[in-house]
């Protein structure tokens, strides 16, 4: 049946549909697994609310799930967050996983301190990192800490499950074929007074999401000005990609936040990345620093950016990058 | 603008964090730690946004707005600010057994003030703190003291005898939620900046002290508190740095154009 030793991921959902996040994570998942102490070997579940399609089920086998684990309440839905805390702390209970993963969304956000109160465990919030100390096999969890001047490893030794979110976007998500896994599932019973009650509900039109986009190309300050955004677009729209931004660039008011990278903004990891007069400070780097290949373009030969790419042009950006698009072609 | 009903007043509280500045937090570049001398401390930005919203309540509703925080005896600072805005009693947790605290140890500490300070209708609390950037004070204290939370409010939509009704924004949606009181709501920076203090509030506050609560005061226990109540340990702290050495292109302008666009092809970005 189930071992102690396993690893579990919250499967969150939005509008029905299985977020990315949580296949980052059975991905990361799968790797830790696989560090971990053979004598005490452990499973990779995925753990749902909701009604958990074949093909779902299929989905999250593809990424490494071992098993699906489907909880829900008995005789009712689970309304809330904070209801679906009850069953999985219920669940928690019962199987005693060693490591509890969830997005660090609002939603994970939510619902992960609420079942960490209940079992008296600690809780990571937002990491960027995880991995299994080779020593003690506890599970090592990193994350930004001041507003991402640094980093810092944290670990819950003596406290099971060892609970953290993660930021989305921070893993790549890797499948292998597509297999089908165990399905169980179990009902609790929680109170049936209901703790609070959405009224209303209205998905806002997400319209630009940058946390897709295989190539993107950033600027700051050192654009100087906000026309400088559409010099940044047509190069943008040559490679195929999206625009971004720096905090500064945002907070001047040049281009809209959800355009923004960084600690305070998304995080991103596209195949290029062309940052075009940012300076690079930690915490625009916290956002952009696992692209795979960083290109940047800076006046400035001493800016800390420079220390994250690839790749470097020192120089103007409005004499280099139309320059750049005529060679295009 | 909120629509308000009924005629109670509202005994809210709020809880505050006295955090460092994080946009001047500098990094020692040789030792790769944190330089905090000479960076100013401040009131957390979103607490500052849940008193603004609590003093809102109090102003069209009546009741009360106590504020509340643990820290250092320099955070009674931030407390101070929060009278001379004019909330009605200030409470400080302080004691070396507080000291090292994570997310639980905290939470426990501050679900007990909370529990014996006693009789509020709404707890709030800003949606997180710019230094630890957790989100997760506000949930867990709710968790401890059995009440339901709701997280990442914008504002508050009206106010019955019973409860409340509060908009928040999470996850790409907004939503309307109904929750009763007593309550606990994070609250995101809202587009109303906290007031300025009048000079007679910042007289009267003179006049004022902000209480201060130790381990026995709050009837907590030791073992919970602190660095022996708190299940997570930062194992090590280093600055973000990649080091990679960059590959600078050279040459004139043009050069360095088409230096760049052969990278691309050769990357396969460009055909």
């Amino acid at each position: 049946m189930s071992g102690k030793n396993d690893l579990w991921v919250l499967v969150e959902r939005f509008e029905r549909t299985i977020r990315p996040v949580v296949f980052e994570l059975l991905t990361k998942g799968k790797e830790l697994c696989s560090k971990r102490d053979s004598k005490k070997p452990g499973d990779l579940v995925a753990v749902a609310f909701e009604g958990v399609t074949a093909e779902e089920n299929a989905r999250l086998g593809s990424y490494g799930a071992r098993r699906v684990l489907q909880i829900g309440r008995e005789g009712g839905n689970a309304a809330t967050y904070m209801e679906e805390a009850r069953l999985l702390v219920s669940a928690a209970r019962e199987y005693h996983p060693a490591i509890l993963l969830a997005g660090a969304t609002a939603y994970g956000r939510s619902v992960m301190p609420l079942v960490a109160v209940e079992l008296r465990t600690g809780l990571t919030a937002d990491c960027t990192g995880l991995d299994i100390d080779p020593e003690s096999g506890v599970l090592l969890q990193t994350r930004p800490a001041f507003g991402g001047n640094v980093l810092a490893t944290i670990e819950c030794a003596g406290k099971r499950p060892q609970m953290a979110t993660v930021r989305p976007g921070v893993f790549k998500k890797r499948a292998e074929g597509k297999h089908a896994v165990e399905a169980r599932e179990r009902c609790y019973r929680i109170p049936s007074q209901p703790l609070f009650r959405v009224l209303e509900r209205t998905v806002e039109d997400r319209g630009f999401d940058i946390t897709g986009a295989r190539v993107i190309v950033a600027g700051g300050r050192g654009l100087a000005r906000s026309e400088g955004f559409s010099l940044l677009e047509k190069l943008a729209k040559k490679l195929g990609g999206v625009v971004g931004a720096s905090r500064g660039a945002v907070d001047l008011g040049w281009i809209d936040a959800a355009h923004q990278v960084g600690q305070t903004g998304h995080t991103v990891t596209p195949a290029l990345y062309v940052a075009c007069g940012i300076s690079g400070a930690v915490q625009h780097l916290a956002g952009m620093k696992d692209s795979d290949t960083i290109v940047a373009i800076n006046e400035d030969p001493q800016a800390p950016i420079f220390e994250a790419a690839e790749y470097g042009i020192v120089g103007d950006l409005y004499e280099v990058i139309p320059r750049i698009i005529e060679r295009m072609g | 603008m909120p629509i308000l009903e009924g005629g109670v007043g509202i005994d809210v509280l709020v809880c505050m964090k006295q955090v460092p500045d994080t946009q001047k937090v500098r990094i020692d570049p040789e030792r790769g730690t944190l330089i905090r001398k000479g960076v100013p401390s401040i009131t957390n930005p979103f607490c500052e946004s849940a008193l603004e919203l609590a003093l809102g309540i109090r102003e069209k509703r009546g009741g009360t707005v106590t504020v509340l925080t643990m820290g250092i005896p320099d955070a009674a600072c931030i407390l101070k600010d929060a009278l001379s805005l004019g909330a009605d009693r200030a409470i400080l947790v302080t004691g070396r057994d507080f000291a090292g605290a994570d997310t639980l140890a905290t939470s426990y500490a501050l679900s007990r003030a909370v529990s014996s300070l006693g009789g509020f209708d709404l707890l709030l609390f800003g949606k997180q703190a710019i230094d630890g950037d957790t989100a997760q004070v506000g949930p867990e204290v709710a968790g401890m003291l059995g009440i339901p939370v709701v997280t990442f409010v914008t504002d508050i939509r009206k106010i019955t005898p019973g409860g409340i009704v509060v908009e928040r924004a999470a996850d790409g949606c907004r939503e309307l939620v109904r929750t009763r009181f007593p309550s606990l709501l994070t609250v995101v920076r809202a587009e109303k900046r906290l007031r300025m203090p009048t000079m007679e509030g910042i007289l009267s506050s003179f006049s004022r002290e902000v209480e201060t609560a130790g381990l026995g005061d709050i009837g907590a226990e030791s073992d919970r508190c602190g660095l022996k109540g708190s299940p997570t340990r930062v194992k090590k702290i280093f600055s973000p740095s990649n080091g990679g050495l960059v590959n600078f292109l050279e040459g004139s302008v043009e050069e360095k154009a088409i230096r760049f666009v052969e990278l691309l092809k050769e990357k396969g970005f460009v055909r």
